[in-house]
C-alpha cells in the first residue's frame, strides 16, 4: 500500500515556511477540471500519493485559519465564514463568524466529544465527535469507484498546491481538492453533483501553520446557566456504526431491510441504532468510498410524515423528496417501515438506490472489500 | 462598517496624510524605480523577516519613503545603497516594536532537550521529488537565516543572496569594510553548522 | 601566513575580496593545511547554497499597493502590527465576512492569549443539565436524520469538517425546538 510505504520513509527535518497569507480573500476563480495553472510533469507525485498526504496531514501539523464555505442550501448558495483551528492529531475548533444568524457558534471537538455552543441562546449541545470516522476511510472502495487524477498545480493564498480530482464512475459527488504542497492540508475544495454542478466550495482565505498551538485554545468552559442538550447517546453502543444486519435487527427489535450492495457502487458499510427521545431507528451506512448515503428505518407510526417536500413515487410507493441543497432527503413507506434516505446525490440516484433497497433483502455481514 | 472606520482611525497619524502633487513625469519616474528595485527590495525584506506579510509591509513602507522623497532623488541615480539601507533600518525598527515572542508566530519551534528546533515531515513518496527537496531546502535555509542576528543576516543577504561586493555592502550599511568581512565570515560559519547536511550535499555536487 | 590568520580570511578568499598579496599567501597556506582546505570548501558550499535560493515571490496584490501609494490613501508607517490586522479587516469586510463580534479583530491572531484567558475566566459553575423541550418524535421531520447523516459524513475521505459542523449544528438547533436558521441575505 502506498500509504504504508510513505510512512516508512524516514522523516525529513524541515521547516515549515510561514503560512501568513495575503489578506485578500477574493472568491477564487472557479477552475474547470482540466484548466489548472501548471501542467503535470513526470516529476510530480501521483494523485493517490497526494490523497494520502492530505489524509495524513491532520496528524502532522497544527494550523489556524479563516475558511469561507459556500454551500447550496434551499436553492441558493449560502456563504459562511468560519475561523478554523486544528491541533494534531484531532483537536478541532470552529468558530463561525458570518452570516449573522450563525455568528458566534463555537464547536470544539476533542476527537471524542464535540461541544457546540450557541451564544445567542446560551445553549450547549454535546454530541459525538464530528471527526469520529471510526476508522480508516474506505480507500479500496474509493479506488474502485472513483478516478483520482492530478490536474496540475495551482496557487492558493500564495502557497503552491496540487490540484487533484476524485471523479465517481457512477453519479455521485465529484470532488476537487487543492492540497498544499508543503503540509498536505486541503486549502480549497469544490464538490460537484452530477445534476446541479457546484454544490459546495470551501477555501482558506488565510492560514497559518504551526506545530504548537496552545492546548488551552481547545478547551471550553461554558458560561453559567447554560442549557445543555446531550445527543451523545443518539448512536451510543453501536460499535462505531459497524453493526451487522443481524445485530441491528436484534438491537432495534423490528425487521430491517439491508441489501449488501446498491447501484452506483454503494455498499453496506455498517449499521447503528439511532435513538432520539422515544424514537428508535435503524441506521444503515452505504458508501461508494467517496460519498455516503444514509438510510434510516423506523416502524411506520413511530415517526411523522414530513409536511414539506415533493410527493414522489418510489417503486410505486408514495414518498416525499426534499431538496435541502447539498443534502437531499427521500422518504417513503414500505412493509410497515418508514425509510429515509439522506445523502448528496442526484434525485435519480436516490430513487434508484431506494428502489433497490426495497427489493433486495439478504443476510450478510459487512463485506470486506 | 463603523467598526472598520474606528479601527482605521486609530492608526492614522495625527497630522494626517499630505499627498504631494506629482506630475505625470514624476509618477512615471517613481514607477521606473519600482520596476527596477521592487523585486530586490522584496527579496531582501523576505530573507530578513522570514515571512511574506512582514516582507510586504516592509517593502511597501520602503517605497512609500521613496515616493515621499521623490523630488530629492537624482533621476537615474543608483538607489541601492539608500533603498536597501532603508530596508535594513525598517527591519531593525520592526524588531524593536515587536515583543520578543512574536504573537503572530507563524512557526513556533518545539524545544527539545538540546534546545534545537526540530520539525518532522514524512517524505511523501518513495523517490524524493526534485520539487519537494528544493522547497524543503529553501525552508531550512530560511530558518537558519532566522537564527542569525539582524546585523549578520543583513550582510549575508546582501553578499550571498543579492551578490554585492564587500565595498558596496560597507557603503549600504555604513560600516567599515573590516566589519563586513568579519560579519560575513561569522554568518557563514553559523549557517554552515546549522545546515551541515545540505552543505555536505552541495560540496559533493549533489543537485536537489 | 599563520594558520589562524588564514582561517579568518577564508571567506574573503572565497569571494575574491583579498588583495593579490593576501590571496597568494592564503593559497600557499591551503596547499599545506588540510583543515583549512576543508573549511574553505565548506564556506564555498555554504555560499553556493545561499546563492541557489530562488528570489522570493511577492504576493499578487503587492504590485498594486506600490502604485502611487499616497494617492490610494494607504496609511503611512505607524504601528506595524496593526497594519496587517487592518488590511485583513478591510479584506474581510470586502468579502462580506464581517461579524457582529467586534472583538474578533482584536482576538486575531487566533491564539492571542488574551482571548483564551477570557474564556477560562468564565465562572466554572457546575453545569445544570436543564430539562430540554425536545420535539415529539412525530414532529421531528427530517432534521434528526440530517444530523445523524452529517455526523457520518466523516467516513468519506476529506469531507470538510467546518461544513459538517454547520449542518449538524443547524440540525441540533431544530431538534432542540429552536427556530431554524432562515436562508439569509448573503446568498447569491
Amino acid at each position: 500500500m502506498i500509504r504504508q510505504a510513505a510512512r516508512a520513509i524516514t522523516a525529513v527535518l524541515v521547516l515549515l515556511v510561514a503560512g501568513a497569507a495575503p489578506a485578500a480573500p477574493a472568491a477564487p476563480r472557479t477552475v474547470a477540471p482540466a484548466a489548472a495553472a501548471a501542467p503535470v510533469s513526470a516529476a510530480d507525485p501521483s494523485a493517490r500519493t497526494i490523497l494520502h498526504m492530505a489524509l495524513d496531514a491532520p496528524r502532522l501539523i497544527d494550523y489556524e485559519g479563516t475558511k469561507i464555505i459556500t454551500a447550496l442550501r434551499n436553492g441558493r448558495m449560502e456563504t459562511v465564514t468560519v475561523a478554523e483551528s486544528h491541533k494534531r492529531p484531532n483537536l478541532l475548533r470552529l468558530e463561525y463568524l458570518s452570516p449573522e444568524d450563525v455568528a458566534g457558534r463555537l464547536i470544539i471537538d476533542d476527537g471524542t466529544v464535540a461541544r457546540h455552543y450557541e451564544p445567542a441562546l446560551n445553549m450547549l449541545f454535546e454530541d459525538r465527535s464530528i471527526q469520529d470516522t471510526g476508522g480508516v476511510a474506505d480507500l479500496t472502495l474509493l479506488a474502485r469507484n472513483y478516478d483520482t487524477a492530478l490536474l496540475g498545480t495551482d496557487e492558493v493564498i500564495g502557497r503552491r498546491a496540487y490540484v487533484i480530482s476524485l471523479t465517481p464512475h457512477g453519479t455521485g459527488v465529484q470532488r476537487q481538492l487543492w492540497v498544499d504542497r508543503l503540509t498536505g492540508t486541503v486549502l480549497r475544495s469544490e464538490d460537484r453533483d452530477a445534476s446541479r454542478g457546484l454544490v459546495l466550495t470551501t477555501y482558506f482565505s488565510r492560514i497559518s501553520f504551526s506545530l504548537n498551538l496552545p492546548q488551552a485554545y481547545f478547551r471550553y468552559r461554558p458560561p453559567a446557566g447554560v442549557r445543555v442538550v446531550s445527543l451523545e447517546d443518539s448512536m451510543a453502543g453501536t460499535d462505531g456504526g459497524r453493526m451487522s444486519p443481524a445485530q441491528l435487527e436484534q438491537a432495534v427489535g423490528f425487521p430491517v431491510l439491508v441489501p449488501p450492495a446498491l447501484p452506483e457502487g454503494y455498499t453496506f458499510r455498517g449499521g447503528a441504532v439511532s435513538r432520539f427521545a422515544s424514537l428508535t431507528s435503524a441506521y444503515l451506512r452505504y458508501s461508494d468510498g467517496g460519498n455516503i448515503i444514509s438510510f434510516f428505518e423506523a416502524p411506520a407510526g413511530s415517526i411523522g410524515w414530513p409536511a414539506m417536500g415533493l410527493p414522489v413515487r418510489v417503486q410505486s410507493q408514495p414518498g416525499r423528496y426534499i431538496d435541502l441543497g447539498y443534502i437531499r432527503v427521500l422518504k417513503w413507506e414500505e412493509r410497515a417501515l418508514r425509510i429515509t434516505a439522506v445523502g448528496t446525490a442526484p434525485s435519480e440516484t436516490l430513487m434508484l438506490v431506494a428502489g433497490q433497497l426495497i427489493t433486495g433483502r439478504e443476510d450478510l455481514t459487512v463485506a470486506d472489500v | 462598517m463603523s467598526e472598520i472606520a474606528a479601527t482605521v482611525a486609530i492608526m492614522a497619524p495625527p497630522e494626517g496624510v499630505r499627498a504631494p502633487a506629482y506630475t505625470a513625469e514624476e509618477l512615471a519616474r517613481y514607477d521606473g524605480i519600482v520596476q527596477r528595485y521592487a523585486r530586490h527590495v522584496y527579496n531582501i525584506a523576505y530573507r530578513m523577516t522570514g515571512n511574506q506579510a512582514d516582507a510586504r509591509d516592509l517593502s511597501q513602507e520602503a517605497f512609500l519613503r521613496v515616493y515621499r522623497a521623490l523630488r530629492r532623488v537624482q533621476p537615474g541615480a543608483p538607489l541601492e545603497s539608500w533603498l536597501y539601507r532603508i530596508v535594513s533600518n525598517l527591519y531593525i525598527d520592526l524588531l524593536r516594536r515587536r515583543p520578543r515572542a512574536r504573537v503572530e508566530s507563524l512557526v513556533t519551534p518545539i524545544e527539545t532537550a538540546r534546545g534545537e528546533m526540530v520539525r518532522e515531515f514524512p517524505d511523501i513518496a518513495a523517490n524524493p521529488e526534485a520539487v519537494f527537496e528544493r522547497e524543503h531546502i529553501d525552508a531550512e535555509i530560511q530558518q537558519a537565516l532566522g537564527v542569525l542576528s539582524p546585523e549578520l543576516r543583513m550582510v549575508l543577504v546582501l553578499s550571498d543572496i543579492e551578490g554585492f561586493a564587500y565595498e558596496e555592502i560597507a557603503a549600504i550599511l555604513r560600516v567599515p569594510l573590516g566589519t563586513v568581512k568579519s560579519r560575513l565570515h561569522r554568518a557563514r560559519q553559523v549557517l554552515q553548522q546549522r545546515l551541515r547536511p545540505y552543505v555536505e550535499a552541495q560540496r559533493r555536487g549533489w543537485r536537489p | 601566513m599563520n594558520h589562524h590568520r588564514a582561517g579568518r580570511l577564508l571567506s574573503a578568499y572565497v569571494d575574491g575580496e583579498l588583495t593579490a598579496a593576501e590571496a597568494r599567501a592564503v593559497q600557499e597556506h591551503l596547499l599545506d593545511c588540510a583543515a583549512c582546505r576543508d573549511a574553505h570548501d565548506r564556506l564555498r558550499a555554504t555560499r553556493d547554497l545561499l546563492a541557489g535560493l530562488p528570489p522570493a515571490e511577492p504576493p499578487a496584490e503587492f504590485w498594486a499597493n506600490l502604485r502611487h501609494p499616497i494617492a490610494q490613501g494607504s496609511v503611512p508607517s505607524g504601528v506595524w502590527m496593526l497594519r496587517g490586522a487592518a488590511a485583513r479587516l478591510r479584506a474581510a469586510w470586502r468579502a462580506g465576512a464581517w461579524a457582529p463580534w467586534r472583538w474578533v479583530a482584536v482576538r486575531r491572531p487566533a491564539w492571542a492569549l488574551a482571548a483564551v484567558a477570557a474564556m477560562l475566566m468564565l465562572a466554572a459553575l457546575p453545569l445544570v443539565k436543564g430539562t430540554v423541550d425536545r420535539l415529539h418524535a412525530t414532529e421531528i421531520g427530517v432534521d434528526l436524520y440530517v444530523h445523524d447523516h452529517a455526523m457520518q459524513m466523516g467516513h468519506a475521505p476529506l469531507v470538510d469538517r467546518a461544513y459538517v459542523g454547520l449542518v449538524a449544528g443547524d440540525a441540533e438547533l431544530v431538534l432542540a425546538g429552536e427556530t431554524p436558521r432562515p436562508v439569509g441575505d448573503n446568498v447569491r
